[in-house]
């Protein structure tokens, strides 16, 4: 009986060993494929910031040479200057995509306001800040998408089956896109050709 | 609600539509891609030969082509996407440079864009870029002259780089502090580009004369072979990539 008994235990413990074993052979991947895609979520939205500090950087720059051009414009200038504090304070992703939708919906009314000066159109200095700013654009769309599509690839883990159970195990939460606010245009559109 | 974020998603995955513009990768890295045939042939086989030495001395890989159109692409998304999807350039330094310019978008919205990896973005910013693809590729662009307008801006990138063809000379260096009128530069390329080596032969056998060569690696000087490239050797694609750098005009 004793020895039976002991036979019994035996198996129990071999049977949670081997349960444990086969969870964990199924739980570990997945865990880790989670914590990678945190991992790739958080380089590319380091990408992201910094290609919007790049845009904060050269902002001012620009300003100050249509500043040499337009200094009675005042009403863009201020507008330019809340959009940057705001994007300054920003801490979140939402809070960063906002104020960046209103530093480009500011910057797409200041590529306007520009079309006014043919003299600024055809500063040298001015077209390479522009070339700048244009690229700037560019490289934020390019590292938006990229985020975004790492963002997706996470969440999708999340949500199916069995990556949610493991997410809410261990508190993985879904990430928020980097959206933009409809109707603003994505970027200003940065386009002169060169005769004019 | 539902309907939205089915909508968003949608939009998230447009990438995949994006994808079918561009053209597929080709099996060997021939540097030009003339698909427009814009380029005189004689020129097409000295810039492949003189982008094969800049990567053999550098490491950078510049690759040029003419396209008819680029369709709904933004220039950017379409030299990112190229550089990306072939691979321009070397997997860790990101070397690599995509001149392309289009054909067929009509006049006045034609692109002509530089785009480059992220290795090459301290020595060219996009202001530098802009100015270079002004000053060396829009005045022969806008008389619809690719050839000279690839010729100089990479003869331009060449020199500043520092490629070293291993004496042989492959490109005509061009002096910006010239006050010759462009007419005038444009007959000595001309002259230049007759003279070069491919010169022998008749107007139709040469470029199969110059195919040859370029395959049976007529440049082996063998001043470049251990350079201190990672993989898959000169013609190759080392898997470049680029986070969207670059600039451009319309012509």
């Amino acid at each position: 009986m004793i020895k039976n008994n002991k036979g019994n235990a035996l198996v129990t413990v071999l049977v949670i060993i081997a349960v444990i074993g086969i969870v964990a052979m199924f739980t570990i991947p997945k865990y880790n494929k989670l914590i990678e895609g945190e991992e790739q979520i958080d380089a590319s939205w380091a990408q992201v910031e910094n290609q919007l500090q790049r845009r904060f950087d050269l902002i001012p720059n620009l300003v100050n040479s249509v500043k040499g051009y337009a200094a009675h414009e005042e009403g863009i200038f201020t507008q330019i200057a809340k959009a940057r504090t705001d994007y300054g304070n920003a801490g979140t992703v939402e809070q960063t995509a906002t104020a960046n939708n209103e530093l480009s919906a500011a910057l797409a009314r200041l590529l306007v306001i520009v079309e006014k000066y043919p003299d600024l159109k055809a500063d040298v200095q001015f077209t390479r800040l522009m070339d700048e700013l244009a690229g700037t654009e560019n490289r934020l769309a390019v590292a938006r998408k990229d985020y975004n599509e790492t963002v997706q690839q996470f969440n999708n883990n999340v949500r199916t089956f069995p990556g949610n159970l493991i997410a809410k195990m261990f508190g993985f939460e879904k990430k928020a896109y980097f959206e933009i606010k409809e109707g603003v245009e994505e970027s200003p559109t940065v386009d002169f050709g060169s005769n004019d | 609600m539902r309907f939205l974020v089915s909508i968003i998603v949608c939009m998230l995955v447009m990438p995949l539509t994006i994808m079918a513009a561009i053209p597929e990768k080709p099996a060997y890295n021939s540097y030009v891609y003339d698909k427009a045939n814009v380029i005189s042939d004689d020129v097409e086989q000295n810039l492949i030969r003189a982008a094969k030495a800049l990567e053999g001395s550098t490491g950078n890989v510049i690759v040029m082509m003419t396209i008819d159109t680029i369709g709904d692409l933004a220039p950017y998304e379409f030299g990112t996407e190229v550089i990306r999807k072939w691979g321009i350039g070397d997997e860790k330094l990101n070397n690599g440079m995509l001149i392309f310019a289009t054909t067929d978008q009509g006049p006045g919205k034609n692109d002509v864009w530089i785009s480059v990896g992220e290795g090459l973005e301290g020595d060219y910013p996009d202001g530098l870029l802009g100015s270079m693809v002004d000053t060396y590729m829009m005045p022969y662009l806008e008389n619809g002259d690719y050839t000279n307008a690839f010729a100089n801006i990479f003869s331009t990138f060449y020199e500043e780089m520092g490629g070293d063809a291993g004496g042989a000379d492959l490109v005509k260096p061009i002096n910006e502090d010239d006050d010759w009128p462009i007419a005038l530069i444009i007959f000595i390329v001309i002259i230049y580009l007759s003279l070069s080596k491919f010169g022998g032969g008749g107007p139709g056998g040469r470029r199969r004369a110059a195919r040859r060569i370029y395959r049976a690696g007529g440049f082996s000087t063998g001043g470049f072979g251990g350079g201190g490239r990672s993989s898959g050797g000169f013609g190759g694609f080392g898997g470049g990539s680029s986070s969207g750098g670059g600039a451009g005009r319309r012509f």
